[in-house]
């Protein structure tokens, strides 16, 4: 069930604010997320990922607590600039999608090769480093059903040339001309999952269970290519609050992405008539929001609401600028 | 009792639900899988002409809200006052008769795009945006039924006839894989009713790859969603490249290029063209529900030149 509401989580997410005129096949829209949430939001909607290929990644570590992860795929290369928020006990997100509450992602074109991983990040530094393999091959547990490989394959080694990076005003900055890392294959299993015979219900009472219809809210600002979103989706007795800011800059663009459950006794509050409704996520959120449509239509989306990226303290969440939705039920 | 009337409003319905469910799967199962360039066959054509009367012309509706799936999708509000899009009062003077739109039938209704005559060795192609001729990946299907285009299309008139497609065909990675990155697509089409070849009655547009992205776009179309109708050709002129879509950092390929131009759907496939409109160096992909100030259109590389060769070779 954990599982099952955070891909629907995430796959609504991903849909919140879809192209909307002529999107080509919204399927394979990457939902503005990095790699591990575009696995997911695939695995979902059933569009087969590319199997050939594989992926290599390494990560440094950088001042203030930041951790910065490289990482190369067919023509694409992401510096991943991510602090986790929470200490000790990870929380269910991190558990279920191996993701920090908090990321920055810089994602550029550059060469990707099973030898070397080659971007220029503008003024932002570039990487340039070359893969020995040391001899050392890790395999993952073999998968059944599956349609070519049925396992990842890493082979570890070293990344040697250079890095250099330097996020907005400094606030991460890492130069390094040698890290440990790996090379996986392929890109993607295509394997699927078993099947388990469904328990025979026909004797069985039918019993009231608690609602999982949905409340979704969602608020967003867009303008030419640069954009703002936060979705909240509650269903039962916790809320999921995701917020994901994207802008291109020249050759590259930037993402951050931020995600966070609650109770959500505690975190959201709305009235029946779906007029007026009020979140308090927690960390990396701050504040609150509030929404409220009037008989004529008119809505507003207003508070304190800010969230934190790396590098982005308190963007704000709220104002005229948004456009805001309250909706329940599919 | 309410099960049971539950169970026979159920019953009641059954017939209903499995013949439209019979529907569905026959139409699909008519529709061709994708499989290379589609050849449209030899009979097909004709029967194009006269198919699209000024009432089915009207009707139609863009294309995007008519395939399954993309019902769901919502479209963006209505342009804002300081719309960029500027009705073109002529589009049968030479600059402007180029562009045209497209008509389809597809299992789901009838469907319309924009598109542009593009100057080729056959005298006879137009590019469009691929979603305009295939649905995409590697279970895409072919949109080749009553496909035709209509220069300089106003109103219900067609005052250079209208072409009937014989050939289409996207980007090969927009079959493959379905990328937006790749929403490419181009036709061959037949001649008009008066026997003319495309480009011999209307002229075409050069066509240009692998340019720097910065450029200065007019872009054209016959977006049809409010507060448009799709009986007037519109064109943005002299919008320049805004930047990139970040999304498309995030899948192989080019990257879709940002102008600032208020289309809605209907304008999809629209030329983007530079060099006072003698070039085209784009076409309409798509835009977002919450800025509708904002188009998106395909990259020019070499998959797109690539096309344009198979489609200039079509006899």
């Amino acid at each position: 069930m954990r599982r099952l509401f955070a891909l629907t989580a995430l796959a609504a997410s991903g849909f919140c604010f879809p192209p909307s005129f002529a999107t080509a096949n919204a399927l394979d829209i990457p939902a503005a997320a990095p790699p591990q949430f575009r696995a997911l939001l695939r695995a979902k909607l059933h569009v087969r990922p590319p199997r050939h290929g594989f992926e290599s990644r390494f990560t440094l570590e950088a001042q203030h607590g930041y951790t910065v992860t490289v990482v190369g795929e067919g023509d694409i290369v992401v510096v991943e600039v991510s602090r986790p928020l929470s200490h000790g006990k990870r929380n269910l997100l991190e558990e279920l999608l191996g993701f920090k509450q908090s990321v920055t992602a810089y994602v550029t074109r550059g060469t990707v090769t099973e030898r070397r991983i080659a971007a220029s990040f503008g003024n932002f530094g570039k990487v340039d480093v070359r893969f020995r393999p040391n001899g050392q091959v890790l395999s993952s547990g073999r998968r059944g059903r599956c349609r070519g490989a049925d396992h990842f394959t890493s082979r570890l080694g070293v990344f040697l040339g250079g890095v250099r990076f330097s996020g907005e005003g400094g606030y991460v900055a890492v130069r390094s001309h040698r890290a440990k890392g790996r090379i996986r294959s392929p890109l993607h299993l295509d394997c699927s999952a078993p099947q388990h015979r469904s328990p025979d219900r026909r004797s069985r009472p039918v019993r009231e269970g608690p609602s999982f219809a949905p409340t979704v809210l969602a608020a967003s600002r867009r303008h030419g290519v640069s954009s703002l979103e936060l979705f909240t989706l509650r269903v039962g007795k916790t809320t999921l609050f995701a917020a994901i800011n994207e802008e291109s800059l020249g050759s590259m663009a930037r993402m951050r992405f931020a995600l966070a459950t609650a109770p959500s006794k505690k975190s959201l509050a709305y009235n029946e008539a779906l007029t007026r409704a009020t979140i308090t996520p927690p960390k990396p959120f701050h504040g609150t929001g509030t929404y409220s449509a009037a008989s004529d239509g008119a809505t507003t989306w207003s508070g304190p609401l800010s969230v934190s990226f790396p590098g982005a303290p308190r963007l704000p969440l709220t104002g005229a600028e948004f456009k805001a939705t309250l909706t329940t039920g599919f | 009792m309410e099960i049971r009337g539950g169970e026979a409003r159920l019953t009641a319905s059954r017939p209903a639900l499995l013949l439209a469910a019979a529907m569905v799967t026959l139409a699909l199962l008519a529709w061709p899988a994708p499989a290379g360039a589609k050849v449209v066959s030899g009979g097909l054509p004709q029967g194009a002409l006269r198919f699209w009367t000024a009432a089915r012309m009207k009707v139609a509706r863009p294309l995007d809200l008519r395939l399954p799936g993309r019902g769901q999708i919502s479209l963006g509000a209505p342009a804002s006052a300081s719309s960029a899009f500027e009705t073109v009062p002529d589009p049968t003077l030479d600059a402007s008769r180029v562009n045209g739109a497209i008509f389809i039938e597809t299992p789901f209704g009838l469907g319309r795009c924009s598109g542009t005559s593009v100057n080729a060795p056959n005298y006879s192609v137009v590019f469009t945006a691929a979603h305009c001729i295939n649905t995409g990946g590697p279970n895409g299907r072919w949109l080749d039924f009553r496909w035709v285009f209509v220069p300089g299309y106003r109103y219900g008139q067609r005052p250079f006839g209208v072409f009937p497609a014989k050939w289409i065909d996207t980007t090969r990675q927009w079959r493959t894989t379905g990328s937006e990155n790749f929403d490419v697509g181009a036709a061959v089409v037949a001649r008009n009713q008066r026997g003319q070849l495309l480009a011999k009655a209307v002229g075409g547009t050069g066509i240009a790859f692998g340019l720097k992205a910065r450029q200065v776009f007019d872009v054209h179309g016959y977006p049809a969603e409010e507060p448009f109708d799709g009986e007037t050709q519109q064109v943005c002129t002299q919008t320049p490249f805004l930047g990139h879509d970040a999304r498309s950092f995030l899948s192989p390929g080019p990257l879709n290029l940002a102008v600032d131009c208020d289309v809605t759907g209907g304008a999809s496939g629209g030329g983007w063209t530079i060099s006072g409109g003698r070039v085209l160096n784009s076409v309409t992909n798509y835009g977002y529900g919450d800025d509708p100030d904002t188009d998106f259109g395909a990259y020019f590389g070499r998959e797109v030149a690539r096309l344009f060769q198979r489609a200039g070779r079509v006899k």
